[in-house]
């Protein structure tokens, strides 16, 4: 599966299609997490990678840049990496290089990937839950935001699932008495400020003096 | 038995009259005229005619349309008649078969097409001859052309045809020819040891083998 909403992925699309049919070298670069490995895999789906011996199949040599030497020849050629070659090293094994722009230059497909990886999600996690991505991280590009919609999917879902991660941590790491209730007020009162904006508001709902409140959020520093 | 050998003569062989009408041209004369205006090919050889009865051999370059030549000889006996015969340039013939594959000459060129705009925002057009079958050649050894044509280049258009009654001599064996022409602004001259290129004023002209069979040649 392609995904390709922008008119760039869908130029991609094509070379990668075409690269495909013809048999030709291509060396893919950019950013970690931009989908190297994926569209090398696509061009070349029964490729062996990183091979030490020519063979029959298509050859994929992963992060090529670094290490820009073959030591064998190999018809049908991929490699990937994060920088582009020099022209004679590429014009050397390669027909040509696709540069993969990191997922900020071409946004409208950000929505298409993090439907796509909720749908993958879902089916390996087997959890049935919808989530919603207001900022999708896209630091690492697909990495960072596979990242981020997965641990969505296994944050725990209710306050005993909260205690027993609790537990498992407390059971290898803690401080001090007052420093853990400190973090523990620190995480409700944070939390109370989003959702019910004044303090008034706060106090009745968590049932405790305004003045007190108000005290406890200083030194806390919420 | 010597007509034989003129009329098959690789090189071009006309006679005119004095008013510049042909009266014997060979084979390979007669795809070089369908080009060329014989006017001028007339006037070379009065140009160049030797004082006396006789012949006269010069050795320099001279081009027509995207014919070149290494040089000529003029000659006549006699006051009606006068011939003229060019020296091809087979230079330009050298090519090599090599890492033969039955390719689809369409997604070769829209494959550059597509990587080039991928790059850059060149404009580029494409009128495509789809009589033209599958063949074989070196696809590795065309890209790479196509690509150096293309570098660099703000507009392109690109048309391919076969080349109707002429044809490429490659070891020995006679092929027809399809031609790709590249306009563009050429910035440098581009050689290929697997295709004949023709540098122009206004682009490339690429001449491929058309070879539709593996066995056609033993390399494949």
């Amino acid at each position: 599966m392609f995904l390709a909403k922008s008119e760039y992925l869908q130029k991609i699309k094509r070379l990668a299609d075409m690269a495909k049919e013809l048999k030709v070298n291509v060396y893919i670069w950019g950013e970690r997490g931009v989908g190297k490995s994926f569209l090398a895999k696509y061009i070349a789906p029964n490729a062996v990678i990183n091979p030490t011996a020519p063979t029959i199949n298509p050859v994929i040599i992963e992060d090529f840049d670094k290490n820009p030497v073959l030591d064998f020849k190999n018809n049908f050629l991929i490699a990937t990496g994060i920088e582009p070659l020099n022209k004679d090293l590429l014009k050397r094994y390669f027909t040509m290089d696709i540069e993969i722009k990191p997922l900020k230059d071409h946004p409208e497909d950000i929505e298409e990937f993090i439907e796509y990886f909720k749908q993958q999600a879902k089916e390996e996690l087997k959890i049935d839950k919808d989530i919603s991505i207001k900022t999708p991280d896209i630091s690492e590009n697909l990495n960072s935001l596979k990242k981020q919609i997965y641990k969505m999917y296994l944050m725990p879902e209710n306050k005993d699932e909260i205690l027993n991660l609790l537990y498992e941590y407390y059971l290898k790491n803690h401080s001090t008495y007052e420093e853990e209730l400190n973090d523990f007020e620190k995480t409700l009162f944070s939390a109370m400020k989003a959702r019910y904006h004044s303090k008034l508001k706060i106090s009745e709902k968590l049932k405790i003096n305004r003045v007190t409140l108000t005290k406890k959020m200083k030194a806390l520093d919420v | 038995m010597f007509e034989f050998w003129c009329e098959y003569d690789i090189n071009p062989l006309i006679i005119f009259n004095q008013k510049g009408n042909i009266i014997y041209c060979n084979q390979e004369a007669e795809i070089f005229l369908s080009y060329v205006n014989k006017k001028e090919v007339f006037n070379l050889a009065i140009n160049n005619a030797p004082k006396e009865k006789g012949i006269k051999v010069e050795f320099k370059k001279v081009v027509f349309k995207d014919f070149e030549f290494n040089g000529f000889m003029v000659g006549y006996e006699n006051e009606e008649q006068i011939g003229i015969r060019l020296f091809i340039n087979t230079n330009t013939h050298q090519i090599t078969l090599e890492e033969l594959e039955r390719v689809d000459l369409a997604m070769i060129i829209n494959f550059a097409i597509e990587y080039v705009s991928l790059r850059s925002d060149a404009k580029i057009s494409l009128y495509y001859d789809t009589s033209i079958p599958e063949i074989y050649l070196n696809k590795k050894a065309l890209l790479n052309l196509l690509l150096e044509m293309f570098e660099n280049q703000d507009e392109i258009y690109i048309e391919t045809k076969i080349e109707v009654g002429e044809y490429i001599k490659i070891e020995n064996k006679k092929y027809p020819i399809i031609e790709i022409f590249v306009k563009t602004t050429p910035k440098k001259q581009i050689k290929s040891q697997y295709f004949e290129v023709i540098n122009k004023d206004n682009g490339y002209i690429i001449k491929l083998p058309l070879i539709k069979e593996a066995d056609e040649n033993s390399n494949t």
